[in-house]
């Protein structure tokens, strides 16, 4: 029984990373116009299933997502109407009535092609509803390569996944870009959701996909921590207990690359509203995971993550987000299949044992493989100091301690999870003897971590990184995500590419997230925050016990205690 | 900086020059947006946005805040207008207006050389001179029907065709005396507003009870109850894990199944102890039972419900709890534990309606509600989104003038009334506050100026007209928009709320007088933009 998850994207960034993680599932639903059922994961998890005008099944993610004034770019908000008249949509006055129109906001080249696609099939839809999968156009569109650096400005600009329309929330009360109406502080992202007209506009949002659930498990949080959605994600996630006690919450943090403005590193308000975020956060949620390719919370640059395999501009939120995206699609596949053994709850659960709520994320991406290896060999080859980056936020050794950890591993096929040993020959290495694929895995992180309890997961189904995902694949990938003999040239792009993920409550974060608090609390004696004192060093204080939650040695033989009783 | 300034006095004065003339012309761009918007013979506004989205309103608040407003003052401006509407529910157009025109009247005299000191000093005294005005002027009255019936009907004239107006104004006034309590204030939260999409015309109903945009989820359940008990309740009635398993996640397959069917036992259990409840006050009647329950119920437990009749409706809102006993009576459950027929609301009616993928439940023919709801129907969702906002301006309106216990005449009788007595003041003054009084009562015109003007009148003629016909016949004289004739608002029953003008007097002062004031609101105005 796969219970229901409510995903909600709250903030710029948050919706520049949601946007590549649906992209990437598509796949799983539909083929161009057709639907499908894919095999290992469940796509009812997120999405939900609603019918189009012709009675075609559709799905929609099952989300709510919130941004400002002026973020939306092209996108249409309404569902597209037959020409009515003015006067027709306006039925309440009838005194004069002047139109104002903003200049058209254009579609890029990938978005146009997306667009003649789908009126395309709609067209076909209706001419012969039965025979509607005519995927010639889909595919051609398949095949070309995009390059949509310069045309990505704002979410909207690559999300090919339709949108509920009660999905899309904009607030009205603060801009998104320009320099007056800025929602910049912790403190003003709160009050705007404390607004009652806001709040009861989010409340009905959420009512609307929460309420046609059958088994709802809870809900998945994309949040922005450098600006005003900080707060504002504090005030949400209070309103989902309040409405919704008792479900899980899954939080991931999000801090965009380095800024694309002059100002290097991160201001004083970006590291305060982090802070707060964390402290409040980790307090309401289940499990809160800090998301960044860049990996420092500190006001000092820090330079970007480095992928082997992956050439990428970690100041282009079009590039970051895809890597962060890919993260997602990989790490949350324990509760997302259809043989997921347990609940986001329980999943949360699983790692956040002693209030250690924070969990950090470690990713592999593309997981190298070559054709012909199995995974005992990748493994063996595997070199976590360069490839299996942690997102956020830094300080750690190599092999330092983690309390607990949920490893995901996805992209190998059966045939290749398990090693093989020719008889009569010494097999290469003790992960070669392994029985299965998951042995293999397990095998491996115990001579990484001895003594952690680890939980894995292998998924036979790649991420599917079709456009408008980035091309930032090195060309020493195929098309297939193996690493290649010979350069893919530039006119093909990589289609599929294996990931490993580990989800760990790591000690490390002490360090981290002291280093921090100490930071915020000396801006905050600095600077006009808006949020009274004593709740600003209440909020500091939480964030240092939180730190101390990560000592070593502390609570160890905890995990003991909680399975006695 | 401070060094130059003393070789150069003038130069302090240029620089304020000029911040102040950057400031003017952001006020006035302000206004001249929201200028056609005033008064029943306003403008209504389209507004297409780069991806093709339609926004239509005659709202100066909606207005502003679907513009995209970069100009630091003129964000200013709007902030305070917004606020205004936060406060008090209207006057935001009058607002933006009214600072726009205190700035263009004083800038006459700054253009001359008066220190823009001297005219915030004017503006101040003349400003609680125009209050005490007001506060004459307030008709102090029982609020009964029909007086409550002209201050909505003044407040959504200025936003719906009169026909619709006269409609909405029955529900709204309606609505405020059934949930009305006497010696209590109003508690607007107690009247929910429900749209639903309808091929029809536009249209609006009260209903004496609760509509819920939802409906019962199982095929089996009856789409319609006569007599219906009603529980109430806040209790989880899905699979859901009540205790913390830890270790959940490293168990084998077996021993979670055991968890499983433990806490399903736990939930059939909740479930049997509602049909227990069914059961004993249904026996021998034909009455009907309805569970609305504020927490999730399954499909398991939905069926067992079902089976014995029982219509069940899942995730009711939380604000919709409170609203639900006041209008069925009944307490609402937190636990299932102590269920009694002293727990049950009652409701005449209980029934689901559907339009294409929505479901409606319709709670009604209820005893005595305290709770209603305003139903308003309209073809489109740009429709029902203007009767959304001009049912919450005639509730505001009705709830105002009921704290205030007071009306006060509109059509610009308050304004030019002001503005005679501030020119007497003015009279009785001497030296320098004259000025600021002075543009003060010439701003304050604004109003009754602009509101002939989208009447398609002559301002200066149509003004002297009223102000010779005030001065004649001593009594609060408005503007009848039709024939451009002086009227007595009082006998058309063109009402203004108190509060709103009042805190529009104040509000304007200061935030003109801060942006006289340019030096100071640099300062004060940066550091109030960040936050
Ligand atoms: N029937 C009427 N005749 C003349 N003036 C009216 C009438 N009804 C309302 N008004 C005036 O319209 C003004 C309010 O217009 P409105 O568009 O609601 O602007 P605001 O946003 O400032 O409230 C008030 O000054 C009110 O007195
Ligand atoms: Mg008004």
């Amino acid at each position: 029984m796969a219970g229901e998850l409510v995903t909600l994207q709250l903030g710029h960034y948050a919706n520049f990373v949601a946007s590549h993680w649906w992209n990437l599932q598509e796949e799983y639903l539909c083929n161009g116009s057709q639907v499908l059922k894919h095999a290992e994961i469940n796509s009812n998890v997120l999405f939900r299933e609603g019918l189009t005008v012709h009675g075609q099944p559709k799905y929609t993610p099952r989300v709510v997502l919130l941004d400002l004034k002026g973020s939306l770019g092209s996108l249409k908000q309404e569902e597209e109407h037959q020409r009515t008249q003015s006067a027709q949509l306006c039925k309440t006055w009838e005194g004069p009535l002047t139109t104002h129109c903003t200049e058209a906001a254009e579609k890029n080249e990938y978005l146009r092609d997306l667009k003649k696609h789908k009126e395309n099939s709609i067209r076909r839809e209706v001419l012969r509803p039965r025979a509607a999968n005519d995927t010639r156009s889909w595919s051609s569109m398949e095949s070309k390569v995009y390059w949509l650096e310069d045309s990505v400005t704002v979410w909207s600009d690559f999300q090919r996944v339709p949108l509920h329309p009660r999905s899309i929330s904009i607030l009205k009360q603060y801009s998104h870009e320009g320099e007056s109406d800025r929602l910049a502080t912790f403190d003003l992202g709160f009050q705007l959701l404390s607004h009652p007209d806001v709040a009861e506009d989010f409340e009905d949002r959420l009512h609307f996909f929460v309420e046609e659930c059958d088994h709802l498990q809870g809900f998945q949080l994309l949040c922005d921590w450098e600006d005003g959605f900080s707060g504002l994600a504090c005030r949400a996630v209070e309103i989902l207990h309040d409405d919704y006690d008792a479900k899980g919450v899954l939080t991931w943090g999000l801090l965009p690359g380095p800024s694309q403005t002059k100002v290097p590193g991160r201001n004083f308000n970006h590291v305060l509203n982090s802070a707060l975020a964390i402290a409040h956060l980790a307090e309401s949620s289940s499990l809160l995971c800090p998301l960044s390719v860049c990996p420092s919370f500190k006001c000092q640059p820090s330079p970007p993550l480095n992928f082997p395999h992956i050439q990428y501009q970690a100041d282009m939120k079009y590039h970051s987000s895809a890597i962060l995206a890919s993260a997602l699609e990989t790490s949350t596949l324990p509760y997302r299949l259809h043989s997921s053994p347990a609940s986001l709850s329980q999943y949360a659960e699983s790692l956040n044992y002693c209030g250690r709520k924070v969990a950090v994320t470690r990713l592999s991406f593309p997981f190298s493989l070559a054709r012909g290896w199995c995974l005992p060999d990748a493994l063996t080859k595997h070199d976590p100091e360069t490839s299996w980056q942690y997102l956020c936020p830094s300080g750690y050794e190599q092999n330092e301690r983690c309390f607990t950890q949920a490893v995901s591993l996805r992209g190998v096929s059966a045939h290749q999870s398990r090693g093989f040993v020719p008889p009569g020959k010494e097999p290469m290495s003790r992960l070669h003897t392994c029985e299965s694929g998951e042995s293999v895995l397990s095998l491996y992180l115990q001579t990484r971590y001895p003594n952690t309890p680890n939980s894995v997961l292998l998924a036979e189904t790649p991420i599917h990184v079709k456009t408008p995902f980035p091309n930032i694949f090195s060309s020493s990938i195929d098309p297939n995500g193996y690493l290649g003999e010979e350069k893919r040239s530039a006119a093909t792009a990589v289609r599929q590419v294996s990931a490993l993920t580990a989800v760990q409550s790591a000690a490390g974060l002490h360090s981290s997230l002291q280093e921090l608090c100490a930071e915020a609390t000396r801006f905050a004696s600095s600077m006009a925050t808006g949020i009274e004192q004593e709740d600003l060093s209440n909020a500091l204080h939480s964030l240092c016990s939180l730190a101390d939650n990560y000592k070593f040695g502390f609570g160890e033989s905890d995990l003991d205690e909680s399975d006695s009783d | 900086m401070a060094a130059i300034t003393a070789l150069n006095p003038k130069a302090e004065v240029a620089r304020a020059r000029a911040a102040l003339a950057v400031n003017m012309s952001a006020a006035r761009g302000l206004q001249d947006v929201l200028r056609t918007n005033l008064g029943p013979k306003g403008t209504m506004k389209m507004l297409v946005s780069g991806a093709g989205d339609i926004k239509i309103t005659k709202d100066g608040n909606i207005l502003l805040h679907e513009m995209q407003i970069q100009h630091p003052t003129a964000s200013l401006i709007a902030k305070a207008a917004t606020a205004q509407d936060d406060i008090t529910g209207d006057g935001t157009t009058s607002s933006v207006l009214m600072i726009g025109e205190l700035l263009k009247q004083a800038d006459l005299y700054i253009s001359e050389g008066v220190h823009p000191r001297v005219l915030t000093e004017g503006f101040e005294i003349a400003q609680r001179h125009a209050v005490s005005v007001l506060d004459r002027m307030a008709d102090h009255r029982e609020m009964d029907r029909s007086t409550l019936s002209a201050v909505v009907h003044t407040a959504l004239q200025t936003k719906l065709h009169s026909r619709l107006a006269d409609v909405l104004t029955e529900a709204i006034v309606d609505a405020v005396m059934a949930v009305k309590v006497s010696g209590k204030p109003l508690d607007l939260f107690m009247v929910e507003i429900m749209e639903m999409k309808h091929r029809s015309d536009c249209d609006s109903t009260l209903i004496r009870g609760l509509v819920l945009d939802h409906g019962a989820r199982h095929p089996d359940m009856k789409r319609r109850v006569d007599n219906a008990y009603i529980l109430t309740c806040n209790v989880s009635l899905e699979y859901e894990k009540s205790e913390v398993n830890a270790g959940f996640f490293y168990k084998s397959s077996k021993e979670r199944e055991r968890l499983v069917e433990a806490e399903r036992a736990f939930t059939t259990d909740k479930v049997q102890k509602i049909i227990a409840l069914k059961r004993q006050v249904c026996k021998g009647n034909d009455k009907g039972f309805v569970v609305i329950n504020q927490k999730g119920i399954d499909p398991i437990s939905l069926d067992l419900l079902a089976k014995e009749g029982i219509v069940a409706i899942r995730r009711a809102k939380r604000r919709n709890m409170e609203r639900l006993t006041l209008a069925c009576g009944g307490i609402a459950m937190n636990s299932v534990d102590d269920l009694t027929p002293a727990s049950l609301g009652y409701a005449g009616l209980v029934y689901e309606y559907t339009l294409g993928e929505e479901k409606y439940t319709f709670i009604e023919e209820c005893a005595a509600p305290q709770s209603v709801t305003l139903l308003l129907r309209g073809p489109n969702k740009h429709t029902l989104l203007q009767l959304k906002d001009a049912a919450r301006d005639g509730l505001r309106a009705a709830r105002n003038a009921i704290e205030d216990g007071a009306v006060v005449p509109g059509a610009g009788a308050f304004e030019v009334a002001a503005s005679d007595a501030l020119r007497e003041l003015r009279n009785e003054t001497k030296g320098r506050a004259q000025l600021g009084i002075q543009a003060f009562a010439d701003a304050i015109l604004i109003v009754p100026k602009v509101l002939a003007q989208n009447a398609g009148l002559e301002q200066q003629e149509t003004l002297l007209k009223l102000q010779a016909e005030r001065a004649s016949s001593g009594r609060a004289v408005g503007l009848d928009l039709d024939t451009g004739e002086p009227m007595i608002p009082a006998e058309v029953g063109v009402w203004d709320n108190v509060s709103v003008k009042k805190q529009m007097l104040h509000s304007c002062t200061v935030i003109a007088s801060n942006l006289l004031l340019v030096d100071e609101i640099m300062r004060a105005g940066m550091s109030s933009l960040k936050g």
